[in-house]
């Protein structure tokens, strides 16, 4: 384990530039995600760290060490690819012992290592199988165990859970969980999928359309304290009012034309959180209270016209329209077999939120 | 069988009743025609089984004019091989957009009659020939250099003539070839030399054998290549029967060579898959 050093890289291909002076740092022996939408350069970033690909400037360090030009196959990273990518014409047994039939190693030693790997991702009985024979999560396993038996000092996983389906990705995400805690390795995992994310990363960075990093923290500190509307949008779902800062009687409040003044709270003041500035208010939906009848102890209130339900079972989605037009999503848990008020089409409710969890973006 | 599946199977045979037809006719009434004629030898008043056409080839020099086709059709089949594979590797995987047209270009002489690219190759090498041309008139030689009726001459006819029977299966293997191996290899510390014996070979070997068969096949048989760029001096399997069916017109010794060049073509294609399915065996236990 070790910490990657991205200093400055630039790529671009075909005169498309897709990292421009990116620098990234990821701290040894951590799970880390790395998410954005399709297209940011997030598996270029992954490809540069593997060295599939070389920066047209920068540099890439592996902890002291400068691997920029190093080639791939000295490298002491190991990838496991989005399509597996494994061998077609070896068993499970040969894919996993190949890097360890590169080097000439002792056959006694091969097998006591392929099997303790094996073992480890829950395939040894399936260990002379080829590899067509195999479920796509049994295939994904092999690349995983095919990728840490080489003892790298980074493991590199590009969406590798993309093509299982749900219910196998959530047990997969546990066991790589799992793994990581055993191995100590240093992990990168690059995903679009913001709940992959969320879950199995002890840090994360969320990189927008252009290639830039525009948050780097724990899953907790994205999530609940997102430093930009694309972050807030693109992490969970997010209300966002256009308002101006205010100060109303020593509170921070935000005044949204229409609609009225709503108290915040700002843990830590920004240098743009001037007086008088137009900014955005974003309030999560699952932290907005719905009912029909107004409560007090809320710092913050609204009327408005539900328009959309949505069911999903353990929570119902709300879609309150505004009277200036604008959409609120509110999220209620589904606590209750008969829930004391039904909430129906066009009725008038009140949306409440407490001031703590108003998250205050700049514009 | 049940009644179903029974009378799918007899509309299946009906549909290949024509090309069954066809190949009874033109195909092994004709071989049979050739086998009993190599063992029937008469003249207007004697008829009889006979080996005499037989006894005739255990002359070595006919050995000599198999090992020649054998080598021939060897070394083309090689050469083929170490040009088409880089080339259908590059074109298929490295060249992104213009991959259809170069791939075209590369086809598109083979649109033209063969009897005409080795004419075009013989007046390239010809003594007054385009190449001696060349090289005369930029002064790299002072007299033209003889390289008609060479067995190199013969050489570049086949490479160039049977090139495309190689680069097609290989072309259409590493269009199915997942590049992403590569990188997968060498991602687990193998240098170049050892994903390209451990991955690409493997992975292309049926391509491969597709193209080396087709390339070798017809090879082996070949007559106007030799006969055209190679002059009369050497003897090559198609040449000596068409000495014995057109020239000599002795329809019987060449029916035998035809046969004893069929038997050694069976057997040696024979000899290379059982020693290939020896060898994987021997992979398998190991």
């Amino acid at each position: 384990m070790k910490t990657i050093y991205l200093k400055d890289i630039c790529k671009s291909f075909d005169g498309d530039v897709i990292l421009n002076k990116f620098s990234l740092t990821v701290p040894e022996g951590k799970f880390f995600a790395v998410l954005g939408p399709s297209g940011c350069g997030k598996t270029t970033v992954l490809r540069i760290i593997g060295g599939f690909q070389q920066p047209d400037s920068g540099t890439v360090m592996l902890g002291d060490e400068d691997i920029t030009n190093m080639p791939i196959y000295k490298r002491r990273v190991s990838t496991v690819f989005q399509n597996y990518a494994l061998f077609p014409h070896m068993n499970v047994f040969d894919n996993v012992a190949y890097s360890l039939h590169i080097k000439d190693l002792d056959r006694e030693l091969i097998k006591q290592k392929v099997v303790k790997v094996l073992r480890a991702v829950r395939l040894e009985l399936h260990m002379y199988r080829s590899i067509q024979q195999l479920s796509g999560g049994e295939q994904q396993r092999v690349a995983i165990a095919r990728a840490i038996i080489t003892d790298p000092e980074v493991l590199l996983l590009d969406e590798p859970f993309a093509a299982l389906d749900v219910k196998l990705r959530e047990q997969m995400l546990i066991e790589l969980m799992d793994l990581q805690e055993t191995l100590k390795t240093t992990f990168v995992y690059v995903t679009h999928d913001q709940v992959e994310a969320l879950t199995v990363a002890d840090q994360m960075a969320i990189l927008n359309a252009d290639g830039q990093i525009e948050q780097i923290g724990t899953p907790q500190q994205i999530y609940e304290f997102p430093a930009s509307s694309f972050v807030a949008t693109f992490v969970g779902k997010m209300n966002l009012f256009r308002g101006i800062l205010k100060t109303v009687q020593d509170d921070v409040c935000v005044d949204v034309p229409d609609l009225g003044v709503f108290k915040a709270y700002i843990p830590a003041r920004q240098e743009w959180m001037q007086e008088g500035r137009e900014i955005l208010m974003g309030v999560r939906p699952e932290k907005i209270w719905i009912g029909k009848k107004r409560e007090e102890q809320f710092s913050n209130v609204i009327i408005g016209k539900v328009e959309a339900i949505i069911y999903h079972g353990y929570a119902t989605q709300y879609g309150v329209q505004m009277k200036n037009g604008m959409m609120v999503q509110v999220f209620e848990q589904n606590e209750e077999h008969f829930p004391k008020e039904k909430i129906d089409y066009d009725d008038q409710v009140f949306l409440h939120w407490q001031k703590e969890n108003v998250v205050l973006l700049e514009r | 069988m049940d009644k179903e599946t029974i009378s799918t199977t007899f509309t299946t045979f009906l549909w290949g009743v024509p090309a069954l037809l066809w190949q009874v006719l033109f195909f092994y009434v004709p071989l049979i025609f050739l086998l009993a004629s190599s063992f029937i030898k008469h003249s207007e008043s004697s008829f009889e089984i006979t080996l005499e056409h037989y006894r005739l080839l255990l002359d070595p020099v006919y050995l000599y004019v198999l090992g020649r086709s054998l080598l021939l059709a060897l070394t083309t089949v090689t050469a083929c091989l170490i040009i088409a594979y880089p080339v259908a590797y590059y074109i298929s995987l490295r060249l992104k957009r213009w991959k259809t047209l170069f791939f075209a270009l590369l086809i598109l002489p083979f649109w033209t009659n063969f009897l005409l690219l080795v004419y075009a190759w013989y007046f390239l090498l010809e003594n007054d020939g385009l190449l001696n041309m060349v090289l005369l008139h930029l002064g790299f030689i002072t007299e033209p250099l003889h390289m008609m009726n060479t067995q190199a001459a013969v050489l570049c006819g086949m490479f160039y003539c049977y090139l495309p029977f190689m680069l097609l299966p290989l072309y259409s293997t590493f269009e199915r070839f997942d590049e992403r191996l590569l990188d997968a290899s060498s991602d687990l510390g193998a240098t170049q030399w050892q994903t390209f014996t451990r991955i690409m070979v493997p992975l292309t070997l049926p391509g491969i054998k597709t193209g080396a068969l087709l390339v070798f096949i017809p090879a082996f048989g070949e007559f106007v290549t030799p006969s055209l760029l190679g002059g009369d001096k050497h003897m090559y399997i198609g040449s000596v029967i068409t000495h014995y069916f057109l020239t000599m017109r002795n329809v019987s010794v060449g029916s035998a060579f035809t046969c004893l060049a069929s038997c050694a073509l069976i057997l040696i294609l024979f000899m290379v898959f059982m020693g290939h399915s020896l060898l994987t065996k021997k992979e398998h236990h190991g």
